[in-house]
């Protein structure tokens, strides 16, 4: 049977575990990854979603697509949770696609963030904060949700959205710099 | 605190949600469902029931960098190489030379070896003649991908016996190599194979994470390449051997309690030992059991050993998924050892420190399971 981790147990975003992980996966590694990680994901694809249902919704679909695929996973990629992150947004973008083909995906995404304040009734500065963050740009917003919503280090971000390092170093950087300008 | 510090501390903690416990049971029990399935492995016309697949034979593609051609058996003699499978070199080692050629749709593929025991068959062949391999977003080379039905001496495919199938490939330029193995209960007679092939190519359709859904035209997603499979018949016949090995059935058990573990046979072949053991629990219904503690095909604590000398499991197949297709000893796992032996003289232990076990497979699966204390040992001695 699964073995439950606390969620403070989970994995540590700051954590360098890349070096250590495996250059491949295998179907026995699979239920400590999953408990390792899902938190992660769901933080991530909560984010980008309306309510609790369907984040947990692509979370299903992303660890189903995963365990699926993993002979794919190489660690030069980026790592585990870079690799699970990347198939999780690949899940919430064709979501997103198929539930709303003529809408802009900047402009779903805030209407999608807004809908998600208010069904969570958040309240002060977590409102304030979530609804600046979804009025950036799609490039600053989405480093920012991979960053803290996903865990990611900059470098991990850069293979999920196909950027260097740098550039994602510097798209964080200005969307925090965005951000403190609002407040 | 810095500005930016105090900006991030209020990020975290504004995306700091976490599923409700309802919620996060759903996802986990969902996710449990996905891995009790079979892994699929697609186009090589075999049932797979096992259900983890042993780590090292998960499909592996490699291409070459050298940009000098290399002939196909040299392609193959690579891969049983740099497999790290000492049973798998054992295996292309000791198979028949066959040389047979087959053409169709402009595609020609060259069977070069087969072999086969107790536990498995091997086919080493390779393909020329498709166009290039399509490059995923990564810059990596789609595998070769194929259909193929094996048919043995007997007449039964690989349907019948084969409880699960892997594939390794290599390419080189237009040329590709693939090792192909069977595993399960071989037929023990000599005879004549039929290996029929209907379709080679590449992505066949089947799933690759990461990748979006086939006409996604976001420029983010990383698309599959069209379906690039060609169809064909490509037929071989060949005379193998009888297949190398031996058949024990003991039915030795041990029990304990309500519960009772049985070893109903032990297939020792020269480059695998197989053990199938059945659980029953009186007045219970077993839907899976293993030999882990915590959740998951973690087989460490479990060990097949001859006279002191102790042969790796690494992987587990769940033979019989539906309860009620359970025989009179209960719920049936084979364990599959990555090395075998050449003959099964001796005295035999399998012996796991404990085990567990669910009702339903639909459990929900935060908790231990049912546990079994151990140690259990099952012993058998060949003449």
């Amino acid at each position: 049977m699964l073995r439950v981790l606390a969620l403070d147990e989970e994995r540590d975003p700051n954590a360098e575990v890349v070096e250590t992980e495996p250059e491949r996966l295998d179907p026995s590694m699979f239920g400590l990854l999953y408990e390792q990680h899902r938190l992660a994901v769901y933080r991530y694809l909560r984010a980008r979603t309306r309510s609790e249902d369907e984040a947990l919704d692509l979370a299903g679909i992303t660890f189903e697509r995963a365990f699926t695929g993993l002979g794919r996973f190489r660690r030069r990629d980026g790592g585990v949770q870079a690799w699970l992150l990347r198939i999780a947004r690949n899940t919430a973008i064709d979501a997103h696609r198929r539930h709303r083909p003529t809408v802009d995906l900047a402009g779903a995404d805030a209407q999608l963030g807004r809908r998600a304040i208010e069904a969570d009734r958040l309240q002060g500065e977590r409102v304030e904060i979530l609804d600046l963050v979804t009025r950036l740009p799609s490039d600053q917003r989405e480093a920012l949700l991979l960053r803290y919503a996903g865990g990611l280090t900059a470098r991990e971000i850069g293979v999920v959205i196909g950027k260097r390092e740098g550039a994602v170093q510097k798209q964080i950087e200005r969307g925090l710099a965005a951000l403190r300008e609002a407040f | 605190m810095t500005m930016h510090d105090e900006i991030e501390a209020r990020l975290i903690q504004a995306f700091e949600l976490s599923p409700s416990e309802d919620g996060l049971r759903r996802l986990d029990q969902r996710v449990a469902r996905a891995m009790t399935q079979p892994m699929a492995i697609p186009f090589r016309g075999l049932r797979t029931r096992r259900l983890f697949l042993r780590p090292l034979l998960l499909l592996a593609a490699f291409v070459l960098l050298t940009g000098a051609v290399v002939g196909g058996a040299r392609l193959l003699d690579q891969i049983f190489e740099s497999s790290g499978m000492p049973a798998w070199r054992i295996a292309w080692d000791r198979a028949e030379k066959l040389d047979l050629t087959a053409t169709d749709a402009g595609v020609t593929i060259t069977l070069e070896r087969a072999y086969a025991d107790l536990n498995q068959v091997l086919v080493g062949f390779t393909v020329e003649g498709l166009p290039a391999a399509p490059v995923t977003g990564h810059g990596e080379a789609y595998p070769i991908e194929w259909r193929a039905e094996l048919r043995d001496p007997t007449g039964r495919t690989a349907d019948q016996w084969a409880t699960s199938g892997t594939g390794t490939t290599v390419a080189d330029a237009n040329l590709s190599a693939v090792g192909n193995f069977w595993e399960g209960a071989v037929t023990p007679v000599a005879g004549t194979w039929v290996l029929t092939f209907s379709s080679v190519g590449y992505n066949a359709g089947g799933w690759v994470s990461g990748e979006c859904f086939v006409g996604n035209t976001d420029p983010t997603c990383d698309n599959p390449p069209p379906n690039a499979m060609i169809d064909g018949t490509w037929r071989f016949e060949f005379a193998l051997p009888a297949p190398a090995g031996t058949v024990l059935s003991p039915h030795v058990s041990q029990t304990v309690g309500e519960a009772t573990l049985t070893l109903t046979e032990l297939r020792i072949s020269p480059t695998m030992i197989t053990a199938r053991i059945a659980l029953r629990v009186e007045g219970g219904t077993v839907a899976d059991w293993g030999p882990a503690i915590g959740w998951g095909p973690w087989v460490h604590n479990a060990s097949i050993r001859r006279d002191g000398t102790e042969y790796a499991i690494n992987s587990i197949t769940h033979v019989t998924q539906d309860p009620d297709a359970q025989g009179p000893y209960g719920d049936v796992n084979e364990f599959m050892t990555i090395v075998g032996a050449d003959a099964a003289t001796g005295t035999w232990e399998i012996e796991f420190s404990a085990l567990r076990y669910r009702a339903s497979i639909y459990d929900p699966i935060e908790g231990e399971g049912i546990q079994l204390p151990g140690p259990w040992t099952l012993t058998v001695s060949a003449p």
